[in-house]
């Protein structure tokens, strides 16, 4: 038996049944080039999300889900609360920047072929996790109870009910019956804080583990760089941890300088409010207005399916082991008409709503 | 217990999977039947309807669209909230009334009565229908809908449904 | 990660937040509501022509006849400035017609008769607490109410709730401004006698300088005393008339004589000028005066208020403007 004196951060360890995994842990190597730059958006999206999750959950401290009172109790938190502004700004800030830097990740994981074998499912995972975002997008939109999010998911609700057959009971599902009131807000509410990230933690443990299982993706130059290692702990974590300091710092300034916005109080009576598709929507929403009449379900339906459908069979379509850009011509020029399209479509949606 | 070992081990492999299957498969109906039907029964309500009295006939003008809004208290799951809203009235010359509703059918922007192009517009997609309610430009394909209403007591009266 | 590879990182990102911003910069906007941007400025201006009103951008706030005025416009130039501790607005507004009258006594030689005129007036209403719908339907939902709405009542106004505050700001010719002040009022629900007028805590307002039996003006000017602008007689300026028989002919005596106000109802001070056929007013009070009584102004928030107009008015015979959004700059 241990005395207290002799007790050492080891033997806490070992009492916490913690010592196996501490140890493998340290002697974990990991290639040297998991430190390319380019490796760090996965990274920079964790630091991102546990600052979503931690500005989300203290937000929850004083929100209350109910029309009436669900501004005000938005507003307490922003203005009157110490920190509201920047709890509130990071939040805000950081689900933009996440889609950003998914976008960024997706394209670079695209570009290094890291969906080759053997890692297409660390690939679809990836996918999956990248087609929740929008749920929780829709379903947090709401809940400040503004103009912007009642007025959005007005429009978000009827594209829903729009979809033949199901449409109807998907949206009464959703709102908890036909009205955008107490109980769908509830219900926005519950599945924005709480099922939806356990949904999104448990498809975020799958990737890890194909990530783990199946290893970091070559370097594309294919340079000894390679066969060096690093160790995970601490140069890894420590990587980690400077960027998560880093992207908390800028966050949090900016939201200081650029407070959260928040419209005036939702009112389902006035007619002037027109709601804009905000910026990762537009290419979607702008094809939705190019193809009008009959072929409506074309841009509603058919193409935004094909490119989801794309997406999560590209490790499948372009499944040769070549992973280097320049000898997977077709495949490349593929994406390239794709991220032109979205690119200009979103310009041109841009330029007809926002400006 | 020699006995009982040796009789397990007689199972097969087989059946060891069917009964966890089994139990599996019991577990998830047992606590999902009722936190399912929990979540979908609001759902499968029927949708309701009411009469709404916009007042007198006699103040509507002949021969002009225009707005009428309502509120009213709904219950919505177990609170009591205004329902506001506004539709169309059409009042031809010889007092024929049509009720149109505000909701664009694309996507359920309200559509605004323009009187100087003698058009609805819907501000979100640039939608526009003619005074009849048929979409004349723009991504709607479908006319506005068409509420109905009667006349009771010199009262206007339209069948909302929410 | 040699340095072109930092670099490109560093890159990238600050492509995302630039990309960030321009997204961002116009989402909650919305329907177009016209702002008043306070300029934050260091040294608060000393009156009407301090060089600080340049720094502050001007907006020209259009306003709809209501009542009496209906089918008229009006327009109102609003400029606003703020301090570290208190917001100034100055507004300016084209009236041909400077009318302070407010029914001053007249003497003929026989008796003493109210002169006809009323005063102008400008009025601003922010939300204390949350006014249902006033941001986005403004004085519609307060001021002049349709009828059947549950706030309706006739020429009196007040919100629909208790758990509903507005802060109403009320700049009067005659009754406040000779005192420096504009009055400081409070409203809330309507009720079934009385509008929700009420005035913050404190004293203020204005006496009814008349005898018992309303014949006659009770007060003159107290010796050494003078009168105040516009020839307004303060109340504390004033002392009872022992003699009648000093009054020649067309001698004139303020009727309703302002009085200095105190405690929360002072919060509002004014300056003001009439000159070349236009009214120009300045107001300013405290960011945050601590009454329960009074909004608090945070310069990180936004907030909306209204305005209303009136042109020798004495009743709800207005100008409304729309609802405005009050910003403050930095």
């Amino acid at each position: 038996m241990n005395k207290t004196a002799g007790i050492s951060l080891e033997t806490v360890f070992e009492r916490l049944a913690l010592d196996r995994i501490i140890k493998r842990l340290k002697e974990l190597d990991v290639p040297a080039d998991a430190l390319t730059w380019h490796r760090f958006f996965g990274a920079l999206l964790l630091a991102l999300l546990v600052l979503l999750f931690l500005s989300g959950a203290f937000m929850s401290f004083y929100y209350s889900p109910s029309p009436g009172s669900a501004y005000d109790s938005v507003d307490y938190a922003l203005f009157t609360v110490p920190f509201g502004d920047i709890i509130k700004g990071i939040h805000h800030y950081g689900w933009n920047l996440f889609l950003i830097v998914m976008g960024l990740h997706l394209v670079r994981g695209f570009w290094v072929g890291a969906h080759k074998p053997p890692r297409q499912l660390t690939w679809v995972s990836g996918v999956i996790i990248l087609l929740l975002i929008p749920a929780f997008i829709i379903t947090g939109d709401l809940l400040p109870w503004d103009q912007k999010g009642y007025w959005s998911t007005q429009v978000r609700i009827s594209i829903m009910r729009s979809v033949p057959f199901v449409g109807d009971f998907m949206v009464r599902l959703l709102q908890g019956g036909p009205l955008t009131g107490i109980v769908a807000l509830t219900r926005f509410y519950v599945l924005h804080i709480l099922f939806l990230p356990v949904l999104l933690t448990f498809l975020l443990v799958i990737h890890f583990h194909f990530l783990i299982q199946r290893g970091l993706s070559d370097s594309l130059s294919g340079d000894n760089l390679s066969t060096k290692t690093v160790r995970f702990f601490p140069v890894m974590v420590n990587r980690w941890l400077i960027l998560f300091l880093c992207v908390t710092l800028v966050l949090g300034l900016i939201s200081w300088y650029w407070p959260a916005p928040l419209g005036d109080p939702a009112d389902p009576t006035d007619s002037t409010y027109v709601p804009k598709p905000e910026w990762w929507v537009l290419f979607l929403n702008q094809l939705v207005s190019i193809f009008k009449g009959p072929l409506s379900v074309v841009g509603s339906v058919i193409i935004p399916g094909g490119l989801v459908g794309f997406l999560i069979a590209l490790p499948f379509i372009d499944s040769s082991p070549e992973r280097h850009p320049a000898r997977r011509k077709m495949v490349m020029l593929v994406a390239a008409i794709i991220a032109i399209a979205v690119l200009a479509l979103s310009i041109m949606g841009y330029l007809e709503h926002h400006v | 217990m020699r006995k009982r070992n040796q009789k397990e081990s007689l199972h097969s492999k087989r059946r060891t999977f069917i009964k966890t299957t089994f139990l599996c498969s019991g577990a998830a109906i047992l606590t999902g039947f009722p936190l399912v039907s929990y979540f979908i029964a609001p759902a499968l309500k029927k949708a309701t309807g009411k009469w709404v009295d916009f007042g007198a006939v006699e103040k509507l003008t002949p021969g002009s669209i225009e707005m009428l809004t309502y509120e009213f208290m709904v219950k919505d799951g177990w609170m009591v909230l205004p329902q506001r809203g506004f539709v169309w009235a059409k009042i031809n010359k010889d007092q024929n009334i049509k009720v149109f509703s505000s909701t664009c059918t694309h996507l359920a922007c309200n559509v605004i009565w323009q009187e100087e192009s003698n058009q609805f517009i819907c501000p979100c997609h640039s939608g526009r229908f003619d005074s009849n309610g048929k979409p004349v430009a723009g991504p709607p394909t479908k006319p506005l809908a068409m509420l109905k209403h009667k006349i009771e007591q010199d009262n206007l009266l339209v069948y909302l449904t929410f | 990660m040699n340095t072109q590879k930092r670099i490109g990182f560093i890159f990238l990102l600050v492509i995302a937040f630039g990309v960030l911003f321009i997204l961002n910069s116009n989402e909650v906007t919305g329907a177009a509501k016209q702002a008043v941007t306070a300029a934050k400025i260091k040294k608060a201006p000393t009156g009407l022509d301090d060089p600080a009103w340049q720094k502050a951008k001007s907006a020209n706030v259009h306003f709809e006849g209501k009542e009496k005025f209906a089918g008229k416009k009006a327009a109102v130039t609003t400029k606003a400035v703020y301090t570290d501790q208190e917001i100034y607005f100055l507004f300016s507004w084209e009236d041909t017609t400077k009318s302070v009258t407010k029914g001053a006594w007249e003497y003929d030689g026989q008796k003493w008769n109210h002169q006809k005129g009323n005063e102008d007036r400008i009025s601003l209403l922010f939300e204390i607490n949350r006014i249902n719908n006033f941001a986005t339907k403004g004085c519609a939902i307060v001021c002049h109410v349709p009828e059947g709405a549950p706030n309706a009542k006739e020429g009196k106004f007040g919100t629909s709730s208790a758990a509903e505050k507005g802060d109403l700001w009320h700049w009067k010719a005659a009754r406040s401004d000779p005192a420096g002040f504009a009055d400081d009022t409070w409203l809330t629900v309507i009720s079934e006698k009385k509008g929700g007028r009420k005035g913050d805590a404190g004293k203020g307002g204005d006496i009814k300088n008349m005898t018992d039996d309303k014949s006659k003006p009770k007060y003159m000017l107290a010796p050494g005393k003078k009168l105040a602008k516009n020839g307004i007689l303060l109340a504390s300026d004033s002392v009872e008339i022992k003699d009648y028989s000093v009054f020649k002919p067309g001698d004139t005596i303020t009727y309703r004589m302002p009085k200095m106000p105190e405690g929360s109802r002072a919060d509002i001070k004014a300056v003001s000028r009439y000159a070349n056929g236009s009214w120009t007013v300045m107001l300013y009070r405290q960011l945050d005066t601590g009454h329960e009584d009074d909004m608090a102004l945070n310069p990180r928030k936004k907030y909306n208020f209204a305005m209303a107009l009136f042109d020798d008015s004495g009743d709800e015979d207005s100008y409304d403007s729309e609802v405005l959004s009050l910003q403050f700059g930095r």
